[in-house]
C-alpha cells in the first residue's frame, strides 16, 4: 500500500483502471486513508485476483442477490455483459434459485466429484462444471445446509492456490456487501457506464428490469423470514434443553438432543460436549454429533496433557467464561492431539465453556474446516446452548446424586428393618420362653402342691402366674405394634358398615354377660387395608365395651360424617370417660389412664389405632368427660393413599 | 431309653423345662404313652432315620407323630422338617410344628415344607394345654385300624 496518497491521487488511479469513478467509493472520498484501504482490498481480492474474470463477475453478481443494496447485483451483472456474456446468460446466472434443499446441493457436488482434482483447466463459461463451482461457492458463502461438504469439495478440486484466491474473493464480496449496506445512498444509477450496459441488458431481457427493481424488497423479506426461522430454531433448542432438564433425563441424553438441534443452526461438521473428569487430568466425552465417521464416541476419555501447554491457556479462558478459537494450523510446536487434528485436516474449533454457577463443568466444541464458516452469531447460539447444557448437566448430576442417596437410604432402611425383625424374633422367642416356664412351673406347683400351701402361699403363686401372663401380653402387643409399621398395605374398597357390624357381632359374643345396646349408623365406604381397619374397629369397640363395664346398660354408637376430602367415623360410648386434659396421652404406647385393678390392658390399643390411621393418611382424636363416656373419631381420606 | 420302635410321639425340644411342660400337657390329655424327647435337630434326625444311637431301629416303625420346635441347636427345626418331608419313607409322618409366635415367618416356611399343623406356645400354661389337645385328633386318626 502506498501510504500518504491524497484522495485525488487514488481517485485518479481508480478512474484510470475502470474508465470512471464508481459510486461505490463515494462515501469515503473525503477520507483518503479509508479510500486507500478499501481500494487496496478491492485491487488485491477482486481486480487482481487471478481467477477467470467471467467467473468472478458471475459469482459476484450471483452472491449479490443476497445483499440488501442492489448496487453490486446490478453493476456486476453489467460487468458480465461488458465481458461479452449475453443477457440470457446473465438472467440464467441470476435466476438460479437460492439453495434450499439437499437436492440443490447433491447435483453440483456430484459434478464436482466427477471432475479430476485438482482441476487441470478452468471450466468453460456456461459449462455444468462452472455452474457447479458457482453453486458450491454460493452455498459455502451463505453457510447454508451442506456448506461444510461444499468447502471440502472446493478445496480438493481447486487446489491450494486457486482455493485461496476463491476464499479471498468470497471475503471481499462479503466486505463489499457490508459496505454498501451501510451506505444505502450508494446507487448504481450514479454510475454512467453501468446505466448504459443496463439499458442494453434490459432491452435484450426485459424481465431483468423487474428483477433488479424488485430485488431489494425480496432480500429484505428473505432476511426477515430467515431471521425469524433462526430465532424460532434457537427458541426450540432452548425449549428442548429445558424440557430435558424438567424430565430429569440423564446428562448424556440432554447433551445429545442439544447437539443434534445445534447442528441445524450452526454449520459445524463436528460438535462435541466433554466434561471434566473423572480423573483431574482428563475430560470425558459426554456426547458428540459428527458428519460421517465417528472417531470420538461418548464415554471416550481425553487426556488433557495431549493438548500440551495449550490446555492451560484454554482452561483459563474457559474459566473466565470466554470462548476460545483454536486454529490447529497456527499452534506453534503442537502437542500430539493437535498434530492428530492436523493430519485429519481439521483446523478450526470454537471451544465454549460449560459454566454452571461459576463452576467450569466442561466444554462444548464446534469444529469447522474453513475460516469464517462460524460467525459471531453462531458463537452466540453455541454459548446459549452451552449455558443451558451446563445447568442441565448439573441438574442431571444432582438428580443422579439424589437417586443414589435415596437408594442408599432405602438400603439402610432395609438393613435396619432386617435387624429389627431379627430383634423382634429374638424378643418374641427368648423373652417368652422363660415366661412359659415361670407360668407353667407355678401352675405345676399349684396343681401338685396346693395342699401344702396356705391361702397366702397360693395367692402369691397366682400373682406370679397372672403377671407372667400379663408380661406375655405386653410382649405380644409390642411385637404386633412394631410389626404394623413394616406390614405391607393392601388398599381396597372397604364396606365400613359391614365391617363394623361383623366386629360388633364378634365382640358381643365374647361378653354374653353384658347388656350391650349397639347402635350402628350407616357408614360410607372407605379405601384402605381391610385387615388393618378391622383392627381399628376391634380396638375401639373393645375399649367401648371395656370402659362401659360399670354401666348397667352399655350404649355404644358407631357413626360417620362425610366431609370434603375425607370421612369422619366415630365410636361413642356411655362409659367411664376421661378427663380432656389427658386426651393426648391416650394415643401413646403403654400410656394408660386407669390402673389394672380398674381395667385390664397394656396401653397399646389406641397407639395401634393411631399408627394404622397415620399409614392411611388419616388421623384420630378423642373427646370425653369423666363419668359420661368417650367418643373416638377417626378419618380416612376419600381417595386412598398408597402407603406412607 | 425307650425301645425306639415303640415310640409313638417324638418331641423335639431343646428346652428341658418346656419339654417337661409339654409332657405334662400331653399327660393331661392322656397322651403319655411312648413319648421320646430329642434335645436337638441332630438327635431327632438320628432317631427318625435310624442312624447313630438309633441304628437298630426300623425307619418304617414310626413315630406316629412328631412335635417339632423350630429353634433348635445343631440342626434347626426347618431343616429337620425338610428332611422328613423329602424322604419317601418318612414323609407321611404328621409333623406338628411348635412355635413361639403365630406371626412367625417360620410358620409360613414350615407349611411350605409340608408341616401338617402347628401349635403356638402361649405364655399361659393353661392355654398350652388347650393347644396340645388338638394332638388328640392326630392320635385318634393314627390309632384307627387301617380300613
Amino acid at each position: 500500500m502506498q501510504a500518504g496518497r491524497t484522495s485525488e491521487q487514488i481517485k485518479a488511479e481508480i478512474e484510470r483502471m475502470f474508465g470512471f469513478f464508481p459510486n461505490f467509493f463515494q462515501p469515503v472520498l473525503g477520507a483518503p486513508e479509508a479510500l486507500e484501504s478499501l481500494w487496496q482490498e478491492e485491487l488485491s481480492a477482486y481486480v487482481n485476483n487471478p481467477l477467470p474474470a467471467v467467473f468472478k463477475e458471475k459469482l459476484f453478481a450471483r452472491l449479490s442477490r443476497y445483499c440488501a443494496n442492489p448496487y453490486c447485483l446490478v453493476t456486476h451483472s453489467c460487468l458480465m455483459r461488458f465481458l461479452g456474456q449475453s443477457a440470457g446468460e446473465i438472467a440464467r446466472v441470476l435466476e438460479s434459485p437460492a439453495p434450499a434443499s439437499d437436492a440443490d446441493i447433491e447435483g453440483p457436488l456430484h459434478t464436482l466429484a466427477a471432475a479430476g482434482s485438482p482441476l487441470p483447466v478452468w471450466p468453460e463459461p456456461g459449462s455444468r462444471l462452472e455452474e457447479a463451482l458457482l453453486r458450491c461457492s454460493e452455498i459455502s458463502f451463505l453457510n447454508a445446509r451442506g456448506a461444510a461438504v461444499c468447502r471440502v469439495e472446493l478445496r480438493r478440486l481447486l487446489g491450494v492456490v486457486n482455493h485461496t484466491h476463491l476464499i479471498k474473493f468470497l471475503s471481499f464480496v462479503k466486505l463489499a456487501h457490508l459496505w454498501i449496506e451501510a451506505y444505502p445512498e450508494v446507487s448504481y444509477q450514479a454510475d454512467e457506464r453501468t446505466m448504459k450496459l443496463l439499458a442494453a441488458i434490459v432491452r435484450d431481457e426485459p424481465r431483468l428490469a423487474d428483477f433488479f427493481n424488485q430485488y431489494p424488497e425480496i432480500v429484505r423479506r428473505e432476511r426477515e423470514s430467515r431471521e425469524a426461522r433462526l430465532s424460532v430454531e434457537r427458541l426450540k433448542i432452548m425449549q428442548e434443553i429445558d424440557r430435558s432438564i424438567l424430565a430429569a433425563q440423564s446428562a448424556e441424553e440432554i447433551a445429545s438432543v442439544a447437539l443434534r438441534r445445534l447442528r441445524y443452526l450452526v454449520p459445524s461438521e463436528r460438535v462435541t460436549v466433554a466434561l471434566k473428569g473423572p480423573a483431574p487430568d482428563e475430560a470425558t466425552v459426554l456426547a458428540t454429533n459428527v458428519d460421517g465417521e465417528h472417531n470420538v464416541e461418548a464415554g471416550t476419555r481425553l487426556p488433557i496433557e495431549a493438548y500440551g501447554d495449550l490446555s492451560n491457556l484454554i482452561a483459563e479462558k474457559l474459566q473466565r467464561g470466554e470462548a476460545y478459537l483454536l486454529d490447529a494450523l497456527s499452534v506453534p510446536d503442537p502437542a500430539p492431539a493437535i498434530r492428530e487434528l492436523r493430519t485429519k485436516g481439521r483446523r478450526y474449533y470454537f471451544i465454549v465453556p460449560l459454566l454452571a454457577h461459576g463452576e467450569l463443568m466442561g466444554s462444548l466444541s464446534l469444529g469447522a474446516d474453513s475460516p469464517g464458516a462460524l460467525t459471531a452469531e453462531h458463537l452466540e447460539i453455541a454459548r446459549e446452548v452451552a449455558d443451558g447444557l451446563a445447568i442441565a448437566v448439573q441438574q442431571a448430576r444432582l438428580h443422579e446424586q439424589v437417586r443414589q442417596h435415596a437408594t442408599e437410604l432405602e438400603q439402610r432402611v432395609a438393613e435396619r428393618t432386617a435387624e429389627l425383625e431379627a430383634f423382634s424374633y429374638s424378643v418374641s422367642h427368648d423373652l417368652r420362653t422363660p415366661l412359659l416356664t415361670i407360668d407353667g412351673f407355678s401352675r405345676m406347683l399349684l396343681d401338685d402342691y396346693a395342699d401344702q400351701l396356705d391361702a397366702e402361699g397360693q395367692r402369691l403363686l397366682k400373682t406370679i402366674c397372672s403377671n407372667s401372663q400379663n408380661m406375655g401380653r405386653l410382649i405380644d402387643d409390642l411385637l404386633a405394634f412394631s410389626r404394623l409399621g413394616r406390614q405391607e398395605m393392601r388398599p381396597a374398597e372397604i364396606k365400613m358398615s359391614e365391617l363394623a357390624a361383623a366386629v360388633c357381632a364378634e365382640l358381643t359374643a365374647t361378653a354374653p354377660e353384658r347388656k350391650l345396646q349397639l347402635n350402628l349408623q350407616p357408614l360410607p365406604p372407605a379405601r384402605g387395608d381391610q385387615s388393618m381397619i378391622r383392627q381399628v374397629f376391634v380396638n375401639l369397640l373393645s375399649n367401648a365395651i371395656k370402659f362401659t363395664g360399670p354401666k348397667d346398660v352399655a350404649v355404644i354408637e358407631v357413626g360417620a360424617a362425610e366431609e370434603e376430602n375425607h370421612n369422619v367415623y366415630y365410636v361413642k360410648d356411655n362409659g367411664v370417660g376421661f378427663e380432656m386434659k389427658y386426651a393426648d396421652k391416650l394415643f401413646g404406647v403403654f400410656e394408660r389412664l386407669h390402673g389394672d385393678d380398674e381395667f385390664a390392658g397394656t396401653g397399646v390399643g389406641l397407639a395401634f389405632v393411631q399408627r394404622i390411621l397415620r399409614r392411611h393418611g388419616g388421623r384420630v382424636w378423642a373427646e370425653g368427660k369423666v363419668g359420661e363416656g368417650a367418643t373416638v373419631y377417626f378419618t380416612l381420606p376419600r381417595k386412598g393413599r398408597k402407603s406412607c | 431309653m425307650l425301645n425306639g420302635d415303640a415310640v409313638e410321639i417324638l418331641l423335639v425340644e431343646d428346652n428341658p423345662q418346656h419339654a417337661e411342660l409339654t409332657l405334662r400337657a400331653l399327660k393331661k390329655h392322656n397322651l403319655t404313652n411312648n413319648v421320646l424327647v430329642a434335645k436337638d435337630g441332630a438327635e431327632a434326625l438320628e432317631f427318625i432315620f435310624a442312624t447313630g444311637d438309633y441304628h437298630q431301629r426300623q425307619i418304617e416303625n414310626g413315630p406316629k407323630v412328631i412335635l417339632l420346635d423350630l429353634k433348635l441347636p445343631k440342626v434347626d427345626g426347618l431343616e429337620v422338617l425338610r428332611r422328613i418331608k423329602s424322604d419317601e419313607r418318612t414323609k407321611e409322618i404328621p409333623v406338628v410344628v411348635v412355635t413361639t409366635s403365630e406371626q412367625d415367618q417360620d410358620v409360613v416356611k414350615s407349611y411350605k415344607l409340608g408341616a401338617n399343623s402347628y401349635i403356638v406356645k402361649p405364655v399361659s400354661f393353661e392355654k398350652f394345654v388347650e393347644a396340645v389337645s388338638q394332638l388328640g385328633f392326630y392320635w385318634m386318626l393314627l390309632n384307627k385300624p387301617p380300613s
